[in-house]
């Protein structure tokens, strides 16, 4: 079937920047969509059930199977411009639970169900780092029974799908200060890095109790052990020294090239402060547990398309 | 059996275009069918151009029934031919059951050629390109429409949108009221390098923003432009003074002037890098006389290391980024923490309305940091 895949921005000052200079840009901007017309005109034909008896099987139908399709990219993506590095804030777990009038746990564990969906895709379209901010320290505000159950579930999560990460060739790596976390916690995370360090797909930065001021000072800390033992002068301390020590040296792209926040708030919230300075925002309306595949298609396209106009930035 | 019988045997029998049309030519001699003979013979001849669905679908059905009628009347035929050349009684008891047989598979292979032929034809009449190519031309067109409405909506949208603006510059649109700026105590602006030289466009903004009653300002742009041009925008403006770090402390209770602060890349990771060097200094100093590093490195002392070393700053409450792309740009990283980040579009394109909605949306914000 032909899907419509346009981005629809929100009613806000962003539109701005879709209709200037003209409207007919707009219409360049879907005329560009209408390329998935071409190279879907054969599965429309493969759709007409009736014809299939008519035009003998052989015109206008697709071969290609299931497991194919889901790993090719759509359309309306381009390999050459996939971000490599995505971060998200997955936030608005608890507001999904209060709309349908359930506890918060239900929240979560639909934002669980989310998560893997998207590391699922990110395998299959080949994103080589995805950061996902799970817990933040200021979550230790929530009350205690909501934040047993968050570590509860980390722990759950970690042990069920370690198996199945394994069969992904998904390498994980869990950053944060993880001295406040619960003991088992803390030993299933050092098991889980060390099973899944000679991965090499898709690299899972899960961050928790984590946060962007408190991953720079630790940063700090670290070159002071080093100044006092003589390895470096303190007038010598520069950005890329600092850049080593920060907890994201645990990957090959510590700047993320994309970042997504759910649920429609527009801020940072601590997360990722020093390696953020390049990325681009994508703030989504709907909450975590509704982010699909096609919202994050979405981002992709706009990502992709602000990529084709402007060019990457490096740092 | 007559002759008509027999040509209409002939015409069963064999299955292949020539016969058939041998046997149409037949048949067109025959006055009776002459008219039937020639609309099967326009179906498939194959010189033959005008078919169209109906008239075809309505000559197929007609040669369904017609068939019928024929295998009927050739079956009498044969019982009456084979009556006539078995006269005995012998012979016709010896041999009924081969004849009603054979009688059988005739029927069969006739009924079987009746839906193979029918199948053809439904095969040549859908795989004639001139369909084809109408309903692709229908598909494009329905497309193109679905694309079209889409891009009216937006285009309506964007209509709105700027009339909405124009008519809260011109201060006609009275129901936005008295904005309420008690939590937006510090605003910070993002330019695009390339956009802030445009000096003139900033100092019109930043009377824009003074008329909505923002009093503290932080403009930044990446390579330190704004920085060149800040004796250029504080005459143009005014009432208006930079900001100095000793004013930090009491920042927010100047009321007459709006306090401007001018900052660049040098700001933000070197200056982070500037306030580790000074940490680093500070705890070896301390180290020798016994002192603990979890005092020396935390959040707190990072804030006053910055302070020290000329970069420290106020978190802004709101983030307005001008330019195409929706990022920082670099702003320094440790004063974003709960910042509002709104993207505006072009500086070129600025509107008063916009910045009006923006800093209303940002009031109806509420944040619960993390809890």
């Amino acid at each position: 079937m032909v899907t419509l895949q346009l981005p629809l921005p929100t009613m806000n000052n962003r539109i701005f920047s879709h209709f200037n200079p003209k409207p007919a840009s707009c219409l360049c901007r879907v005329r560009n969509r209408s390329r998935a017309f071409p190279s879907n005109k054969y599965g429309i034909f493969a759709s007409w059930t009736a014809a299939d008896a008519v035009f003998g099987g052989k015109e206008g139908t697709t071969t290609t199977t299931t497991k194919e399709e889901e790993r090719l990219l759509p359309s309306e993506l381009q390999p050459e411009l996939m971000p490599k590095h995505v971060a998200v804030i997955m936030d608005g777990n608890v507001r999904w639970a209060r709309q349908r009038n359930l506890p918060s746990s239900f929240g979560h564990q639909a934002g669980v169900k989310a998560l893997r969906d998207l590391v699922d895709v990110c395998c299959k379209w080949e994103i080589r780092v995805l950061t996902v901010f799970a817990f933040s320290t200021e979550n230790w505000l929530r009350p205690k029974l909501e934040v047993g159950m968050l570590m509860n579930l980390f722990e759950m999560v970690l042990k069920e799908d370690l198996e199945n990460l394994m069969r992904q060739d998904v390498r994980i790596s869990v950053i944060g200060d993880s001295k406040k976390l619960p003991k088992s916690l803390q030993k299933l995370k050092t098991k889980v890095e060390d099973t899944t360090r000679n991965n090499s797909g898709l690299q899972l930065i899960i961050a928790v109790n984590y946060s962007g001021q408190y991953d720079i000072v630790e940063a700090c800390k670290s070159i002071a052990e080093k100044t006092k033992d003589g390895m470096i002068q303190p007038n010598d301390i520069t950005e890329a020294v600092i850049e080593q020590e920060l907890e994201t040296n645990c990957t090959k792209f510590p700047h993320p090239d994309l970042l997504i926040r759910t649920s429609g708030e527009q801020r940072i919230s601590n997360f990722l402060l020093w390696q953020l300075a390049y990325t681009e925002l994508a703030f989504v309306k709907s909450l975590w547990p509704d982010f699909g595949k096609a919202d994050f298609v979405d981002v992709l396209c706009s990502f992709q398309q602000r990529q084709r106009r402007y060019g990457g930035r490096d740092s | 059996m007559d002759k008509e019988t027999t040509k209409l045997l002939v015409y069963e029998s064999i299955d292949n275009r020539e016969a058939f049309e041998h046997g149409s030519s037949l048949l067109i001699r025959k006055p009776r069918s002459s008219h039937k003979a020639q609309m099967l013979h326009s179906i498939y001849h194959p010189t033959t151009n005008e078919i169209t669905s109906k008239k075809t679908k309505r000559h197929i059905a007609e040669f369904g029934e017609w068939k019928t009628l024929n295998l009927r009347q050739q079956r009498r035929d044969c019982e009456v031919g084979l009556n006539e050349s078995f006269g005995s009684e012998e012979s016709r008891e010896r041999k009924p059951r081969k004849l009603q047989e054979t009688l059988n598979e005739t029927m069969m292979n006739g009924f079987m050629d009746l839906g193979s032929k029918i199948l053809r034809v439904l095969r040549s009449v859908v795989h004639t390109s001139c369909v084809q190519n109408l309903f692709k031309l229908l598909l494009r067109l329905l497309w193109n429409l679905l694309h079209l409405s889409i891009s009216i909506w937006y285009l309506g949208l964007g209509i709105a949108l700027i009339l909405q603006s124009y008519l809260m510059s011109s201060r006609l649109l009275k129901k936005n009221g008295v904005l309420n700026l008690s939590n937006l105590r510090y605003l910070a602006i993002v330019v695009d390098s390339e956009e802030a030289r445009h000096t003139l466009r900033i100092v019109e903004l930043l009377c824009w923003l003074s008329a909505i009653g923002v009093k503290h300002v932080c403009l930044y742009d990446m390579e330190g432009v704004l920085k060149e041009s800040k004796e250029v925008i504080l005459k143009e403006l005014g009432d208006v003074r930079p900001l100095e770090i000793t004013d930090e402390r009491r920042l927010f209770l100047e009321r007459k002037h709006i306090v401007l602060e001018f900052v660049s890349f040098s700001d933000g990771k070197e200056g982070v890098a500037k306030a580790a060097s000074f940490l680093c200094s500070k705890y070896l100093k301390g180290a020798s006389r016994g002192g603990e590093q979890e005092l020396v490195f935390s959040e707190p002392e990072m804030t006053n290391a910055l302070r020290a070393v000329g970069v420290g700053g106020p978190e802004p409450d709101l983030l307005l980024v001008y330019g195409p792309t929706k990022c920082h740009l670099g702003f320094p990283a440790w004063r974003l923490r709960y910042t509002e980040i709104i993207h505006m579009g072009s500086l070129k394109s600025m509107k008063y309305g916009a910045i009006v909605k923006s800093i209303r949306k940002f009031t109806m914000v509420k944040q619960n940091y993390g809890s």
